[in-house]
């Protein structure tokens, strides 16, 4: 049990500092609905 | 037995059905109760003597049968007693081994509900047994249980004079996985120890190939396996913890999160022109994210601006809404407000690049002022709150495990720290 607890937990971390690091939000990706970053409701006018 | 002299067993027939009557142990056994028709004999007795018959001879099933030996923590043991006892009160039954070893002298496994214990007479009693919590040895044992046992079926041979009917009041106190037991009778005061054993234990150390008893809910002093593990896993999110509050600490640090644009805007629903364009701002540093605030004087009224986040050299358009309300009065408690006069938003993952916003606004009012404020570098708090709740899932639902282990090791208990006691109700 410790083992994969401290598998997961770095992988946790992990993944925190690269979401902040790219600017990815959580909050966004909740709130619109789109979990990709790069390909957001983003068009041409 | 192995290393172990043997007693010389004594045989005879019983005096009431003729049956054959073993003793093991012959110099210290007082009475021997008949297997077949249940009367129980003096032991000591030439003659043998019938102390009392049964009332009936009906054969409760054992697990382990008499003359079985077998290994309990390493040592060799003989079954040579085995009896039912009652609780008075609940008529909870349990099932009693005596077992013996001519160098170790006499031991109990005793059997409830399909949990077993090895219980070893206590020599040297708690100097203070009174009481809901009892210190022996440096542990300290909690009251279980207040009640009176009757011995309700009994076969073999034991080192008093024993009888169908025989009650003793009993206290039972846990400190898992032990068990003070403390039985009072007319004559004397005994104190014993059991120590909990898993069904696996019994039925190798005695080759058990019958079906064992089922083990139901937990027992009194049943060792939680897991519970050793919580704090080695609370340590470990403790570590975890101060890890993303560090990782978030350093991401705002290194992202530095600076303002790039700020503005004032009118609204006026009478304006023709209903967008309004900020001046072009850059957006550096690597792509992170932006953070976009509205402030609006708002008092019981609503303010909302729709706005584009147009990228100039590639007509890129980030869509985003923000609005704001507040309303504040007085009541019969007094002044109240809700809401608030201030939002933002974050948008992630923005590309560096020159950009300006479009702006239309909307209103419960007929016209407004209002500004926008722009960040760079925005850290957003949900990955964080996210980050917090996976570190806890695991060691929250140990805890709970942990507690609902508890509770049910006490459901049986008048004396449960889970329970309300009637009389604070």
């Amino acid at each position: 049990m410790k083992t994969p607890y401290l598998i997961f937990g770095t992988l946790v971390c992990i993944t925190l500092f690269i979401a902040n690091r790219s600017g990815w939000s959580l909050g966004h990706a909740l709130s619109t609905g789109n979990w990709n970053p790069k390909g957001r409701s983003v068009f041409h006018k | 037995m192995a290393g172990e002299t043997a007693p010389k067993a004594k045989v005879f027939n019983c005096p009431l059905c003729g049956s054959t009557v073993q003793i093991r142990v012959p110099g210290d056994t007082i009475s021997v109760v008949c297997t077949s028709c249940k009367s129980v004999i003096d032991a000591r007795d030439e003659n043998h003597r019938i102390l009392s018959e049964a009332a009936s001879r009906l054969n409760v099933p054992q697990v382990i049968p008499l003359g079985q030996r077998g290994r309990i923590r390493g040592q060799l043991w003989e079954v040579i007693g085995f009896m039912t006892r009652m609780d008075v009160e609940s008529y909870f039954v349990w099932s009693e081994y005596l077992l013996y070893n001519p160098m170790r002298g006499y031991r109990w496994l005793t059997e409830a509900d399909g949990h077993w214990n090895y219980v070893l007479p206590l020599k040297d009693p708690p100097k203070n047994p009174k009481g809901e919590s009892v210190l022996h040895m440096g542990r300290t044992y909690r009251l279980y249980h207040n009640g009176r046992a009757t011995v309700q079926y009994v076969v073999g041979e034991f080192y008093w004079l024993v009888f169908v009917g025989e009650t003793v009041a009993t206290r039972d106190l846990i400190c898992p996985p032990e068990m003070l037991s403390i039985e009072k009778s007319k004559t004397e005061i005994t104190y014993s120890i059991g120590e909990y054993l898993s069904p696996d234990e019994v039925r190798e150390g005695f080759k058990i190939t019958t079906p064992m008893p089922v083990a139901i809910g937990v027992a009194p002093n049943q060792p939680d396996l897991l519970a050793g593990r919580v704090k080695e896993l609370l340590k470990i999110w403790g570590l975890f913890l101060i890890a993303i509050m560090m990782i978030q600490f350093l991401s705002i640090v290194i992202t530095g999160e600076k303002e790039v644009y700020s503005g004032g805007y009118s609204y006026d629903r009478t304006d023709p022109v209903k967008t309004k364009t900020s001046p072009s701002f850059e957006l550096t540093g690597g792509e992170t994210g932006v953070k976009i605030g509205l402030h609006a004087p708002v008092l019981n009224h609503w303010f909302e601006s729709q706005m584009d986040l147009v990228n100039e050299t590639t007509g890129d358009v980030d869509e985003l809404e923000l609005g704001v309300e507040y309303y504040e009065g007085r009541d019969d408690e007094g002044l109240w407000s809700e809401g608030s006069r201030y939002t933002s938003a974050i948008l992630p993952a923005v590309p560096d690049g020159k950009y300006h916003l479009n702006l239309e606004g909307s209103s419960s009012m007929p016209d407004i002022l209002y500004s926008i404020t722009v960040k760079r570098g925005a850290i957003p708090m949900s990955n964080f709150l996210m980050a917090l709740f996976l570190i806890s899932i695991f060691p929250l639902l140990l805890i709970w495990r942990q507690k609902r282990f508890e509770m049910a090791r006490w459901s049986q208990s008048d004396f449960s720290p889970y329970h309300v006691h009637k009389d604070e109700e």
